[in-house]
């Protein structure tokens, strides 16, 4: 029974959304009677995501807490996570309903001076190891090696304005502003597109066994 | 003289490291100007807000945070820039709970450099769920936008909020810009595609070829590349932000990366040479 209503509700989600965007806003002088409840689904959605939400940090309290209760190995993080969550959850909460000034400077020391360095940091060493990594495998080894490091180059280069600093005395249509222009505009384009292309049509079948229940785990038993 | 060449292809990481930033460091230090190509991509944006209507509004979706701060900051304040120049209303909202208070900073910062004031000039919708299916969010709020906002970061009702007075729906939205690491493309089939109302996006660099595709169907009207983007941008304003700063630094730190390895490749070849 409980499937049934599952995949019931899963037909009836995806019916009302496909019906919604492809039927015209009025056929043969009547409207379209399913937009006007797109509002309200919307809305029922978005609270829908706040549960699932909810539901996420729930399960991560429950694994976070049986590492610290077994003691496995790296628990200690496990208590930094609890520390971490009900700390930024209590600034949040005093910071939003309780603005005193001492709220405002707990949470400026949470968010302001501590998370956002983290993220900085976490991003500006992938550019280091990025470098590091161009340098170690961008390497002429075929043809096709060959083709991706000259473009790889002119894209690096044109990308910023060294390149036009670089090629400033060739011919316009030379220069390498120009022609990373090009690649990125016309073959990057042509190639991505086959790949979304690729993509979409995955992505229509994946969505009907899921619309339909056809999905591994889904089927009615 | 062949085992010194060799050698190109083995240096330590270390070195590369130190080399990559001091490469970043030193233009802090010494002023370089470098010419600034405008690319198509960045003018399609400026072109879009010159030609905003007094009577319509601008919706930034700034989603952005700490990790792309870099590249997304410096966007996000040239466009404000622009549009508070050009006594554009706007408002900001985020698919992410950090997005909302970065974009609202940069907009404060202005708004003192023009005199412009909340709820007049620029409100705040705040964080508006969505970072992994924005497709009911954005759907709801084409048709009904205070119905989904309701009220905006400081608990005024958005009915009450002067500058929305009047704006009900998509149609009263002129332009939507997406700032952010990878913007939402849900924008682009949902709004575009059925209101016709224009969409341009502001990526980090890594990430824009994926955007392409739309700039060149006409789907997007304009897209700013990270810090190039925005670089581009204040030389289009006449001004110098934090763009044309930042410019600098990642103009050397790829020149570096290119001299890298074109030596990894002299190197690479001197020893298949010697095989």
């Amino acid at each position: 029974m409980r499937q049934r209503t599952i995949k019931s509700i899963t037909f009836i989600a995806g019916l009302y959304y496909f019906l919604e965007f492809v039927l015209p806003s009025e056929i043969a002088g009547h409207k379209n009677y399913l937009s006007d409840w797109i509002v309200p689904v919307g809305q029922f959605f978005i609270i829908l995501w706040a549960f699932a939400k909810g539901l996420g940090a729930l399960n991560l309290s429950i694994t976070h807490s049986r590492n610290i209760r077994r003691r496995k190995p790296g628990w200690a993080y496990s208590l930094v996570f609890f520390i971490a969550m009900i700390a930024m959850m209590v600034a949040c909460y005093l910071n939003t309903y309780h603005p005193t000034p001492a709220a405002k400077s707990f949470y400026n020391l949470l968010f302001i001076r501590m998370y956002m360095p983290l993220g900085a940091t976490i991003f500006s060493l992938l550019a280091l190891y990025m470098a590091s990594a161009a340098y170690r495998a961008m390497k002429v080894r075929t043809l096709e090696g060959a083709v991706m490091m000259v473009a790889a180059i002119i894209i690096m280069l044109g990308q910023v304005p060294v390149g036009l600093w670089l090629t400033a005395s060739l011919p316009t249509q030379l220069q390498l502003p120009r022609v990373a222009s090009w690649l990125l505009w016309i073959a990057n384009t042509a190639a991505y597109r086959a790949v979304m292309f690729g993509i979409a049509i995955g992505a229509i079948a994946m969505a009907l066994r899921v619309w339909l229940s056809l999905e591994r785990g889904m089927e009615l038993k | 003289m062949m085992n010194f060449i060799e050698k190109f292809q083995h240096i330590d990481r270390r070195i590369v490291y130190t080399l990559c930033i001091l490469g970043v460091i030193v233009p802090f230090l010494v002023t370089i100007e470098l010419p600034i190509f405008i690319s198509p991509e960045t003018k399609g944006i400026y072109d879009t807000i010159e030609e905003v209507p007094p009577d319509k509004i601008v919706l930034l979706v700034s989603s952005w945070d700490a990790g792309s701060k870099g590249e997304n900051w410096p966007q996000t304040e040239a466009v404000i820039e622009h549009m508070m120049r050009k006594d554009i209303k706007f408002a900001i909202m985020s698919h992410t709970p950090q997005g909302v208070g970065f974009a609202e900073e940069v907009a404060e910062l202005v708004a003192k450099r023009y005199g412009k004031k909340y709820g007049i000039d620029w409100c705040n919708f705040g964080y508006l769920t969505g970072e992994i299916d924005p497709r009911p969010m954005i759907q709801a709020l084409c048709k009904d936008i205070p119905g989904v906002v309701q009220k905006d970061i400081r608990g005024t009702p958005i009915t009450e909020i002067p500058m929305m007075k009047g704006i009900k729906d998509i149609h009263d939205i002129y332009f939507v810009l997406n700032i952010e690491y990878y913007p939402k493309e849900d924008w682009i089939p949902f709004v575009q595609g059925v209101y016709g109302t224009k969409v341009g996006f502001g990526s980090a660099s890594i990430v824009s070829s994926a955007m392409y595709p739309y700039l060149e169907s006409g789907q997007l009207c304009g897209l700013l590349v990270g810090v190039r983007g925005a670089a581009e941008y204040e030389t289009l304003l006449r001004t110098r932000g934090l763009g044309k700063e930042f410019i600098v630094p990642q103009s050397i730190a790829h020149l570096l990366i290119v001299v890298l390895v074109i030596m990894a490749n002299i190197g690479y070849w001197a020893s298949r040479r010697k095989k």
